[in-house]
């Protein structure tokens, strides 16, 4: 019998067909069912149709959207603000003189409503470009009197992220796609910069303008900090304690200032409201607290200006025109502590709350020490994506380049009697490379160095790996963090309860960065920055009160409401507030993306509009009941209701990890009950992309799907539809891919089924030939033959035709021929062209570009010397030959000739070329067996992989066997199976369909003896499972040296494969030689064979001469030779250098 | 969405300002633990033109404890464009008081009172009579602290001594001024915003305000003519819940 599942989706949608012609009573009677709560009608479940809502999400969000949010974001509207912010050029010479930024535009011109046409995608891969669009902007300036404006002035050229917005790309057909040459599955997401695909990693960081409060127990010291960052600048506060007395520490503040100084200055003179802001009417707050108050005594500050002058004092700035104490004090709490709230009047109330509150939170995690903060938690984290880092940089190079123009203008206008009335325009063109550049640079290089911030940061950007399609999705979706690796902190590593369905729990390397580097969940959103000014008035509307009218004596007995985590208001009736701005939020009438939550330890209600929080939908539950209801599935499913009707109907809405703790969530529709908020899409989705590839994962032993995550990277299969046309430094392809027998919802949803990495082996679970052990293979000749684990390797040599300034440049020469008139062998692949012939064959040792440079190319033109060539002819150097599969010739954007040649192999399996199941079970070809050798069955099917049973007790990959079995029945019935997380097709069921067609209930096979024709003693766990080939092959490794070349400083063979190195006897293999007492063999090992070396030595003063003189002593006399190794005179020497005489006292041996 | 904002709220297109509005009472999500106990109607004054509104809180004085009466306000002060406000009260000195301490500060006898007047929206005064509130809006709220700057002043003399001292008992040379003539405008130093605003307050001075006691007949006769509720027409909302909600959101507009 075939899964119920499968049956009804078909039958549904048939159905549906006609329904949807159907009047609206046949509608209701559909319906009908659900609202009575009875027996649920076939064609719609919610509790199993409700996933169609994920594939809904993912057509709208797709996996790549937080990239592509991101980056709209920046060039949309962060742009903008960087343009506003920095608004206005001013001149120091000419008072009247100004140039104003009215707009910034990426793409297109003033009211145009197309984007200008730019260089397609695979054109810039292709030809070493960089993927951009210039960035125009309108300006008005004064020339003399006159104002004067400018639309579409390019100041630069912007990389453009694929498939964002500002890209050719977007909204394109996949017949448009296809005329591109580009492949509709890519997911975009990252730039192209100077033909290479680069990723601007999503990078994690703690949250900024956050209170995070930390205890240290041994010492006794707890602190409150915030980091506040600002377009200016990044400062970060502390209140700390100090032998129980509270103290706020700055970085330009030299010394930590108590507590109540600090208050004073702020504002807040009186004691006694001190002691109301900061600890309301709680005694025991006000015992720890009051110990502060002596300590400001004691400094006798009583007033304000008292507080300002003290702090003032201890500011350490660098300002060119001097500012006397009080108004450094004043600077210092109005701009200074805390940067990210900025006082412009003279009310410093909010910052003195700010402040207060921090110390709140100090004491109450003196008086209770779980009262500290998780700097582990996800909610207490942001992700910074590709849009902020850009924003970062260009904000940083527009002021560069503003700067640049002042300097220029200021030149030019200091200049007295000026011929021709000044134009800034003609100055501004100058300099116009810099952003583009910088720009270009930064992604290319990965360095992002921010002057403002005085920032360094390296790596930040990584090539796409196109190893194969899962490996470019699972790089588009991980995380890096901010952590040093080195670090031996558990903490950081470690799961975090709060990650759930937001970060993968599977996915993350393993070694050094195991637990740093996380990878997003399926249905998660990074949101994007959102205003806060509107939020804040609407608060104030639904009945916060205001923060600046309200008694400080009150302050603490009501919820206070944080915006952001800045203080706004408080609130009597939180939890009616909570659910007034809930509701607004599902009506559509804020954005979705605004988090709200309900702190009941600290009193609070925080609101968060900021960018860089993780939340993801979930379905709402009122009263005990989905609000998600049949009718909706079925809309969504004619596609009559998108995703986003669900968000605007109030049916999902998106929480972050925050608002997620302040909700009871179901996993299934059957834990519904009163008190559930929340329902669940899909369990599956706590898995990302990578790890959705697992079939039962549910069933595996958790560090195996760990493995897999980062093997399924290292699969070789379909990269992408236009696998063909590109040319990469390294390709590996897969000849035969197919798509698994037993697939996932997962797998589905990313389209691996359209471009796998893998093929579905026959596998036999029983031990052969005992080339097996160590989890080894056996592999079937006769299935290597068909084509199973065929893969090609495409490697591409690029050459450049250089030109040099004397009008000379290289050339590509012709073919040499022997007297027969036949190419010679060096040159038999090349065409007379003198490039390498499509298709030709080349073995190592031969050329495929025949390349030529001028021998005066450093020469000046002046003296005309025939120009001849020096023959600099690229060889083919490996093991193996290759053949040539393209050859491209283009014009760099520097004018020069390039040249790309794509070389390919294609390779076989062969021994020790490494395989892995979908299981983290991977293993080397240990023996490729004759067919008719291996063991069939009574069909007359032979396995094309023998796999040891002993891979499975210690690895409890139950999921592997769960395969098997499915995609047996799969086999035997003719379908596809499931092996979803957390569902997929049961086990009952697949035992059921294999006993109906006359297997074994448990997968195991009767089989016979190749060899003898026997039948095997034991019964044979023996079905498809689907095998992924990885790149590690042997081709690529194999390697051995007699003799070859040697470093030069040290006369030591090299080291390392590329550089034909030698094979290293190292350490440990040095100590059982010394166990052993070898010592022959150890002179032969450490010294002959490495860098034997005949030195003379001076046998009376002990150093060494040459040419049988002894230097210092000025005689030959007792000079002798001797046999070092080189490193041992090279030391010697060193040592000399550095005025230490090493002296050898020599002795006879014998 | 509940209906309690209608009334007192200036997102609302009133056809006329005065005018009684119909009471709402905040309708329920079926919670039953908040029953209606009562209805009051409300009613919107719109104060006299030309008056300004504006609440004074004293934080740190207890709400039962007014500044009325025997301690009654004895000056206010304003500097109008830059609001700040000061106000003198008198010190109970039979209690709690160091005469040496006032002494040495310069005979203290009254406490100065300052604070910013901030334009807050939404915030009303208001009044219970006859069964009814009546509201009215105000323009600006401060709250009034005491600012000691007696103990500034005291310091400010002292170190105005100290520096007359040392440049009497200083060196008798002849200090070379040398003059330089600078371009006036670039390197003049660019205050900050807070510093510019202190500068701002600094340069403005003072407008004395007559302080009328809330006890006084003026006062009392100008709370009457507030609280005045005449006009008792029902206000019709023109608008409809949903519109209202959109009104609340208009410049956030999500979607």
């Amino acid at each position: 019998m075939p899964p119920k599942r499968r049956d009804s989706v078909r039958q549904g949608s048939s159905r549906h067909s006609v329904k949807s012609a159907a009047s609206d009573e046949s509608f209701n009677e559909l319906l009908k069912p659900m609202y009575k709560g009875k027996a649920l009608t076939d064609e719609i479940n919610t509790a199993e149709d409700k996933w169609n809502l994920l594939p809904a999400f993912l057509k709208v969000k797709g996996l790549v959207k937080q990239h592509l949010d991101s980056f709209n974001y920046f060039v949309d509207v962060d742009l903008k603000k960087i343009i506003k912010a920095n608004e206005k050029v001013l001149s120091d010479v000419d008072p009247d003189f100004y140039l104003k930024y009215l707009d910034i535009r990426v793409g297109y011109k003033h009211g145009a409503t197309e984007m200008d046409p730019i260089l397609p995608p695979h054109e810039c891969r292709l030809r070493d470009l960089t993927y951009s669009a210039p960035i125009y902007v309108d300006v008005e300036y004064t020339r003399g009197r006159k104002v004067y404006s400018n639309k579409n002035l390019e100041i630069g050229k912007m990389p453009i992220m694929l498939r964002s917005n500002k890209c050719t790309l977007n909204g394109a057909s996949e017949g448009r796609m296809a005329s591109l040459d580009e492949c509709p599955l890519d997911p975009g997401g990252y730039f192209i910069v100077n033909g290479t695909e680069k990723v601007i990693l999503v990078q994690e960081q703690l949250s900024k303008n956050r209170i995070i409060v930390e205890a240290d127990e041994k010492k006794g010291i707890v602190q409150a900090s915030v980091t506040s960052s600002t377009h200016e600048r990044k400062s970060k506060t502390y209140v700390v304690t100090k032998n129980d007395k509270i103290y706020l520490k700055h970085n330009s503040i030299g010394e930590e200032v108590p507590i109540v100084v600090i208050l004073k200055a702020a504002g807040v003179t009186s004691d006694l409201e001190i002691m109301q802001l900061v600890c309301g009417d709680n005694a025991t707050y006000q015992d720890l607290f009051a110990i502060n108050f002596e300590e400001c005594a004691k400094l006798g500050i009583y007033t304000q200006q008292q507080a300002l002058e003290y702090l003032g004092a201890k500011v350490k700035t660098m300002r060119r025109h001097k500012l006397t104490t009080l108004q450094e004090g004043i600077e210092a709490v109005a701009t200074t502590i805390i940067a990210h709230l900025t006082v412009t009047d003279l009310d410093f109330k909010e910052k003195a709350l700010y402040i207060a509150m921090m110390t709140r939170r100090v004491i109450m995690a003196m008086d209770n020490p779980k009262m500290v903060d998780d700097r582990d938690y996800v909610g207490n984290k942001r992700l910074e994506l590709a849009g902020q880092l850009m924003s970062l940089l260009f904000e940083d190079l527009f002021k560069k380049f503003n700067s640049d123009f002042k300097a220029n203008i200021d030149k030019i206008l200091k200049k007295p009697n000026r011929a021709t009335e000044f134009n800034a325009l003609l100055s501004i063109n100058v300099h116009s490379n810099n952003i583009t550049s910088g720009l270009n640079r930064a992604i290319s290089t990965g360095n992002w160095s921010l002057k403002r911030f005085k920032m360094e940061r390296a790596g930040v950007t990584h090539v796409l790996s196109r190893l194969s399609y899962v490996s470019a999705l699972g790089m588009m979706t991980r995380i890096s963090s901010q952590f040093e690796k080195s670090r031996k902190v558990s903490g950081p590593r470690a799961l975090q309860p709060s990650q759930f369905g937001m970060l993968c729990t599977s996915d993350t390397p393993e070694g050094e960065a195991c637990g740093l580097v996380k990878n997003l969940a399926l249905m998660t959103h990074i949101t994007t920055d959102d205003e806060e000014e509107p939020i804040k008035k609407l608060c104030f509307l639904i009945g916060v009160e205001n923060i600046s009218a309200i008694d400080s004596s009150t302050l603490h007995s009501n919820f206070g409401v944080y915006l952001n985590g800045t203080l706004i208001g408080t609130t009597r009736f939180p939890s009616k507030f909570v659910t007034q701005f809930r509701k607004l939020r599902r009506t559509g009438r804020i954005s979705e993306f605004i988090s709200i939550y309900t702190n009941s330890h600290q009193n609070a209600v925080h609101i968060a509009t900021d960018g860089g929080r993780i939340c993801r939908p979930l379905i709402i539950v009122e009263n005990g009941a989905s609000k998600v209801k049949a009718h909706h599935l079925l809309k969504l499913k004619q596609g009559r209701m998108q995703f986003d009707d669900f968000l605007k109907q109030g049916l999902v809405e998106y929480l972050d990890v925050n608002e997620e703790n302040d909700c009871f969530i179901a996993l299934y529709e059957k834990d519904l009950s009163e008190q559930i908020t929340h329902l669940e899409i899909e369990p599956f989705t706590v898995l990302g992309a990578v790890a959705g590839l697992i079939p039962y994962p549910h069933h595996n032993q958790s560090p195996r799907n760990t493995y897999q995550c980062a093997m399924g990277k290292q699969a070789i299969g379909a990269i992408a539809y236009n696998q063909f046309k590109r040319i990469d430094t390294l390709l590996y392809l897969m000849v035969y891919p197919q798509q698994p027998m037993v697939k996932t919802k997962t797998i589905e949803l990313i389209d691996y089924d359209k471009l796998p990495a893998g093929q579905n082996a026959t596998v036999a679970v029983m031990s052969y030939s005992g080339y097996d052990i160590e989890d080894a293979l056996v592999l079937n000749k006769a299935s290597i033959d068909r084509g199973f684990g065929r893969c090609q390797v495409l490697r591409k040599n690029t050459t450049v035709l250089k030109r040099y300034p004397n009008h000379t440049q290289d050339i590509v020469g012709g073919m040499r021929v022997n007297e027969n008139n036949e190419p010679i062998f060096q040159h038999a692949s090349l065409g007379p062209d003198g490039l390498g012939e499509v298709g030709c064959r080349v073995e190592s040792g031969q050329v495929y570009i025949n390349k030529s440079v001028p021998t005066n190319a450093g020469e000046s033109v002046m003296n005309h010397s025939e120009s001849t060539h020096r023959e600099t002819p690229v060889f083919y150097k490996a093991p193996e030959p290759s053949y040539i599969d393209q050859v491209m010739m283009s014009v760099s954007d520097n004018e020069q000739a390039l040249i790309k040649v794509l070389l390919r192999q294609t390779r076989r399996p062969e021994l020790g070329d490494k395989f892995s199941s979908r299981h983290g079970q991977k293993g080397v070809c240990g023996i490729i067996v004759q067919q008719e050798d291996l063991p069939f069955n009574d069909d007359g099917i032979s396995p094309d992989i023998i796999m040891n049973p002993h891979g499975f007790p210690s690895r409890m990959t139950v999921g592997k066997m769960i395969e098997l079995i499915s995609g047996k029945a799969g086999v035997l019935n003719g379908s596809l199976e499931y092996g979803t997380c957390f569902g997929g097709s049961k086990l009952e069921d697949m035992s059921k369909i294999l006993v109906d067609n006359g297997f074994n209930y448990s997968g195991k096979d009767m089989l016979y003896s190749g060899i003898t024709g026997e039948c095997l003693q034991a019964y044979i766990f023996f079905g498809p499972i689907y095998y992924q080939k990885l790149k590690h092959m042997v081709l690529d490794k194999m390697h051995a040296r007699a003799r070859g070349p040697r470093a030069v400083l040290t006369r030591q063979p090299t080291e390392g494969r590329s550089r034909d190195g030698g094979l290293r006897l190292g350490e440990m293999e040095r100590d059982c030689v010394i166990a052993y007492g070898a010592s022959q063999l150890l002179l032969e090992r450490l010294m002959l064979s490495s860098d034997a070396f005949e030195v003379d030595i001076c046998d009376k003063c002990g150093l060494m001469g040459y040419n049988g003189w002894c230097t210092s002593c000025k005689t030959a006399e007792h000079v002798v030779k001797m046999t070092i190794p080189y490193a041992a005179k090279l030391l010697f020497q060193e040592l000399l250098s550095m005025n230490i005489a090493p002296r050898l006292k020599l002795e006879d041996v014998f | 969405m509940s209906k309690l904002f209608v009334s007192d709220d200036e997102d609302e297109p009133m056809t006329n300002t005065g005018s009684e509005s119909p009471t709402f009472i905040p309708q329920d999500h079926g919670e039953d633990e908040d029953p209606v106990v009562s209805e009051i109607p409300m009613i919107i004054t719109s104060k006299p033109a030309q008056t300004q509104l504006c609440a004074l809180q004293y934080p740190g004085r207890p709400s039962a404890r007014h500044y009325e009466n025997e301690s009654h306000v004895l000056s206010t002060r304003l500097k109008p464009s830059t609001d700040l406000l000061e106000a003198d009260v008198p010190i109970d000195t039979s209690k709690f008081f160091d005469v040496n301490k006032s002494d040495e500060w310069g005979g203290v006898n009254k406490q100065t009172l300052s604070g910013v007047l901030i334009g807050l929206e939404g915030y009303y005064a208001a009044n219970v009579q006859n069964g009814e509130i009546v509201l009215c809006q105000l323009d600006k709220v401060a709250q009034l602290r005491p600012s000691l700057n007696y103990i500034d002043k005291e310091i400010a003399t002292a170190r105005d001594l100290h520096r007359l001292e040392n440049n009497h008992s200083g060196r008798d040379t002849v200090q070379v001024v040398q003059m330089s003539v600078k371009s006036s405008n670039d390197n003049a130093p660019r205050l900050g915003e807070a510093l510019m605003a202190r500068k701002k307050v600094e340069d403005e001075s003072f407008t004395q305000l007559p302080w009328v006691d809330s006890s006084s007949e003026a006062s009392l006769a100008l709370k009457k003519e507030i609280f005045q509720a005449d006009n008792r027409n029902v206000l019709r909302s023109n608008t409809n819940e949903e519109d209202y909600i959109g009104l609340l959101v208009k410049d956030i507009s999500a979607n």
